[in-house]
């Protein structure tokens, strides 16, 4: 059988690029600021999550979605919060993409946020190729991971800007390796931020929820002027 | 991916299905070393819940939609797999393309695939098998160029290719780069199809 080649020069993230590009246009629009955070089931995404929203809500409007492959339990936890809070059950992918985060957002008007928070899968990979139009990607690494899993997932500390280091309570006890650590992150993203807290005991939530506050403020400035 | 590939046809059976294929009896399931990738498929669509698993004890999986009747299988470390996703992605830019141009029939695809995307190439293939079924591109052949990691040493002032393991850290050197030249690729390259 005579065979012809067909060229599709494609990146396979152009549909999910273009759609976060809009995305990004609405919360520039509304100044809402966004931020995605990544990492491992069990790190202790929901707990920092729910602390956040929890500090935040008193002086802004701040609101999540969660992306759970199977179950809403994370969402229920964090709805007790206060916050308003969706769900994203993804089924059988492994990460949010723009169009999920599109589509969630139908019929509830985020726009009308300060800050919107977006827990993605448990997952160090498939997330990372994922643009969703956040302003800040996080990478959280708890301590009783392995100090080396920046270099396992390169891709998803490279791409996020801060790395929040969480459970520091137990840092101790687990016998994390604080130098180890901040060298395995600087070996994928040299001059990254991070930050170290314990989202249960309150330690090191200080720096972030200044962190925080600062970027909502000054995305509502640009979007205002 | 060392190891069998196991794809289940169906919910109810996958610990008979899995003991079938690794030729054990139910009550030699502990015996099974490793499992690196579990494909469940559901009746309406050809994936469902896809997990890795590192090891096969008595219990309950998570994800499993039904519990099997004998044993079943525990995770120690569940990771989605990554390559489903990918597989249906380039399964889709495909299915387009051939609807513009009136193709019905593809016989290969040629991808692009950088070191940082997180593929495992094996787990690709198997799962570009399980995403093809009963579509154009059902039983073809998935061609995949790897593309190893390059970064720029501001140092050396020199293109550099990182040891596998050590991050962006540059080989020669020791210094860590921010640059990434090539490693990031998950692209589609071109397609056969018949004349």
């Amino acid at each position: 059988m005579k065979m012809r080649v067909v060229e599709i020069a494609g990146n396979l993230m152009i549909k999910n690029d273009a759609l976060a590009a809009r995305l990004r246009g609405r919360f520039a629009e509304s100044g809402t600021f966004v931020v995605n955070m990544l990492s491992s089931p069990g790190s202790g995404k929901t707990t920092l999550l729910e602390q956040t929203l929890r500090r935040l809500s008193s002086t802004y409007r701040v609101g999540a979605l969660v992306g759970d492959q199977a179950t809403a339990n994370d969402s229920q936890r964090l709805a007790r919060s206060g916050a308003p809070v969706r769900q994203i059950t993804t089924g059988a992918e492994c990460r949010l993409d723009a169009e999920m985060i599109a589509k969630a957002l139908e019929g509830w008007d985020a726009t009308g946020l300060d800050a919107l928070f977006i827990e993605n899968v448990g997952n160090l990979i498939c997330p990372a190729e994922y643009d969703l139009g956040e302003d800040l990607r996080v990478a959280l690494l708890s301590v009783t991971e392995g100090e080396d899993k920046p270099l396992k997932y390169p891709l998803a500390f490279n791409s996020s800007r801060l790395a929040v280091i969480t459970k520091s309570d137990i840092a101790e006890a687990v016998g994390y390796d604080r130098a180890a650590a901040r060298r395995c992150i600087e070996q994928v993203n040299p001059g990254m931020a991070v930050l170290e807290l314990s989202a249960r005991t309150g330690d090191g939530m200080e720096a972030w929820m200044t962190l925080i506050a600062e970027r909502i403020r000054s995305k509502a400035f640009t979007a205002a002027g | 991916m060392q190891g069998h590939a196991i794809r289940f046809l169906h919910w109810r059976n996958t610990a008979t299905v899995t003991a079938t294929l690794l030729g054990a009896e139910p009550n030699e399931y502990s015996r099974i070393p490793r499992i690196n990738m579990i494909l469940c498929c559901s009746n309406s669509r050809n994936y469902g819940v896809v997990a890795r698993y590192s090891r096969v004890t008595r219990g309950r999986a998570p994800g499993l939609q039904s519990r099997p009747r004998e044993a079943t299988l525990v995770p120690t470390e569940v990771e989605p797999l990554h390559e489903i996703t990918v597989a249906l992605s380039l399964l889709e830019s495909i299915e387009s393309t051939a609807a513009e141009q009136g193709i019905e029939r593809v016989n290969a695809v040629h991808v692009r695939v950088g070191a940082l995307s997180g593929i495992v190439r094996d787990a690709l293939l198997f799962s570009w098998d399980v995403a093809t079924a009963r579509t154009i591109a059902e039983g073809s052949q998935l061609l995949v160029e790897e593309v190893p990691l390059v970064v720029f040493c501001e140092r050396c002032e020199a293109e550099r290719a990182p040891h596998s393991g050590t991050g962006l850290l540059c080989p020669a050197c020791g210094t860590p780069s921010a640059h990434i030249l090539r490693g990031r690729e998950m692209q589609l390259v071109s397609m056969e199809v018949p004349a």
